[in-house]
């Protein structure tokens, strides 16, 4: 590692870093220009061109290495510049993308929807073409040391090239549930309906709460007050002691279902009901009675003014779980019981269904269940992808770096 | 089976913090080597023994949970020491497996209350241990960086020191990519899509493609030394920027990463 550098004209073989990073720079340049000439975005191709495509790319680096054999130049997509002028063509725009935040336009500026961009698209394909071709030269030699590499590298050509081309094959629904009420069709984009092949009956949806958290909030400007940079906030059980500048506050209860009865609130389960919390607060010697509850459907907010400046109250309360309990109808005949919910994902007839939202409107009283049908036929070779990095990642952490390498 | 936990844990804490004191020493290497493996050994027996008491395996309270973190971290802490002889991985990983050790004694919740739903994963904890070893790992060869660059200001920097802090990085660089792609699978369970460039998303990519091009530009290049010294320490601002610099980036205001109060 002296510093032996010679001085090389520009495109005298074996191409260096001054040329990788031409090319790079190039393509660049022919993207932007695509990019403007065709006023388009990137196409989004599905199956079956996105298998032509990937074929057609394997087959590619495949050919780029057999010709390497009969003449010099094409050994340059092996070579260490090619890959780190790869890397960069796909994270300049990246990098775009990090710092630029993105919105779906209609302006075609591609700033602003990099990942449709064709500058996106040529970085990514010339990425994959240098991985495919260093990954295949290394294969051709069987050794322990190119088990590693063949891992990490065809691992990460199997991810890129199947999550990016596979792309335009990922298909997505909402489906929209209502209590009592069975439904066998998606909705895309909004608005258009997709029978499916099953049905789904929604037999009940359920929300628990965490207990609502205490807030103080300035009175004159309706904020949550700072303490040492942080908002305000008590995560309320029963028993729990905490102060106020003078005032003790003790929580005496803390009802998750209630109603205002009177001037206090008691356990109810019917729509509606609120959490409450009855506080005692002392200073000196006088110990009041307070009643604070969260906002509902049906009660008004009880909040409490501890001095001139501060209000306590209890926030809305936040989904700690929420969960449909459903019957699946599918069309070949099978009839079941099931629960979906938030992280727990299941699958009917090669859908994956998630669990994401319900009427906020209504929190917990909700009757409706919104779910999300997700189709990527081309998981499993992400996967397969996501496994071999992990075996290979493995295999980097025991093996580091050798000596002869440097 | 609960109430028995205070005597294994006392045994893992005691010995582990042995391990930690004595590693430093070349001397009593051999001693730190023995109490690392009891203190694994007694979170061994207890997992097994809570494992037939209950019938079932312990992976279902975050108390339980947590008893294989400090196993496991123990377990990588000591196998890279062992292979790597990187001291302060060692006591990097057992105090991190004291730290969740003392948790599940004291018993508080870790985790705010208040977790929303798709955050209560089995993901969590691997994704953010691995990304926090990385992270460690990798602030260890900035440091490397600026030792190395001292070194050449004095003129006697070893190539076995280079060598080293290499290593470093590819360990660090192995444990980045574990995170980033336990983070994509537990993405796919949550959200349905294991990749979807949001800001924190494209920062992380952004890092481990530093760290690669890193790595490609050190098997063949004729950078000096102290360029291969000063891109380390930038590669760790940018990793920076990926931990808790994302906060203040106009483009990631709607992330689920970024840490709100």
């Amino acid at each position: 590692m002296q510093n032996t550098k010679e001085k090389k004209s520009l495109w005298v073989l074996p191409w260096k870093y001054p040329e990788s990073f031409l090319i790079a720079f190039a393509l660049f340049l022919a993207s932007l220009g695509i990019e403007f000439i065709t006023g388009t975005t990137a196409p989004k191709i599905s199956w079956p061109a996105n298998f032509v495509s990937i074929a057609l790319l394997a087959n590619l680096s495949l050919l780029l290495y057999l010709l390497s054999k009969k003449r010099a130049v094409f050994k340059w997509f092996y070579s260490v510049p090619a890959s780190i002028a790869g890397i960069t063509s796909f994270v300049v725009p990246s990098l775009l993308l990090a710092l630029i935040p993105q919105k779906p336009s209609d302006s075609l500026f591609f700033l602003y929807d990099v990942t449709s961009s064709w500058t996106y698209t040529i970085g990514v394909v010339f990425f994959l073409i240098i991985l495919g071709t260093v990954t295949i030269k290394r294969i051709t030699k069987l050794s322990k040391r190119n088990i590693g590499f063949f891992l990490n590298h065809f691992g990460l050509w199997l991810c890129i090239a199947s999550a990016h081309l596979g792309a335009g094959d990922i298909q997505k629904l909402n489906m929209y549930l209502e209590e009592g009420k069975t439904t066998w069709y998606g909705i895309e984009n909004g608005n258009r309906t997709e029978e499916l092949n099953f049905a789904i009956k929604l037999r009940d949806f359920s929300i628990e709460e965490y207990p609502a958290k205490i807030a103080f909030v300035e009175n004159s400007t309706g904020e949550i007050i700072n303490q040492n940079n942080k908002p305000l906030m008590i995560d309320p059980h029963e028993g729990l002691q905490f102060n106020y500048k003078d005032f003790d506050l003790k929580i005496d209860k803390l009802l998750m279902s209630s109603a205002p009865v009177m001037n206090r609130f008691e356990p109810v389960l019917g729509m509606g009901a609120t959490q409450s919390l009855k506080i005692l607060k002392s200073n000196n010697e006088a110990i009041d009675t307070i009643w604070i509850s969260s906002p509902s459907i049906l009660y008004r907010q009880e909040m409490y003014q501890i001095d001139s400046s501060t209000i306590m109250l209890m926030t809305k309360p936040e989904a700690k779980r929420f969960l449909s309990e459903i019957t699946v109808y599918e069309k070949a005949g099978a009839v079941y019981d099931t629960i979906i919910e938030v992280n727990k994902p299941i699958k009917i007839a090669g859908w994956k269904i998630y669990q994401t939202s319900y009427d906020e409107t209504m929190g917990r009283w909700s009757t409706k269940s919104i779910l999300e049908l997700v189709k990527d036929p081309w998981l499993p070779s992400v996967y397969l992808g996501f496994f071999l990095l992990i075996a290979g990642t493995f295999y980097l952490i025991w093996t580091g770096k050798r000596k002869e390498d440097v | 089976m609960w109430h028995n936990f205070e005597i294994f844990a006392i045994i893992s804490l005691a010995t582990w913090i042995l391990a930690i004191g004595t590693s430093l020493s070349d001397k009593l290497g051999k001693i730190a080597n023995l109490t690392a493996i009891l203190g694994t050994l007694s979170l061994a027996v207890f997992i097994v023994l809570l494992w037939t008491n209950l019938q079932r395996p312990p992976l279902r309270t975050l108390g339980e949970t947590r008893l294989w973190y400090s196993f496991f971290l123990a377990i990588s802490g000591y196998v890279i020491f062992k292979r790597w002889k990187i001291k302060l991985m060692l006591m990097y990983s057992l105090g991190m497996a004291i730290l969740f050790l003392l948790l599940n004694y004291l018993n508080p919740e870790i985790h705010s209350k208040t977790l929303m739903p798709a955050l209560q994963s089995i993901w969590f904890v691997p994704h953010v241990i691995v990304y926090m070893i990385a992270y460690a790992l990798l602030g260890l060869s900035a440091l490397y960086g600026l030792l190395g660059l001292y070194a050449i200001r004095k003129d006697n920097l070893k190539e076995d020191f280079v060598l080293k802090t290499d290593n470093i990085v590819y360990i660090g660089f192995g444990f980045l990519t574990l995170g980033l792609i336990f983070g994509a699978l537990w993405a796919k369970e949550a959200w349905g899509h294991y990749w979807t460039w949001d800001p924190k998303e494209t920062w992380a990519f952004l890092t481990w493609a530093v760290y690669l091009i890193h790595i490609h530009f050190r098997i063949k290049s004729n950078l000096s030394h102290k360029s291969v010294f000063l891109i380390l320490m930038f590669a760790f601002v940018v990793l920076l920027i990926c931990w808790f610099g994302i906060n203040y980036l106009p483009a990631a205001q709607n992330s689920v990463h970024v840490y709100s109060s």
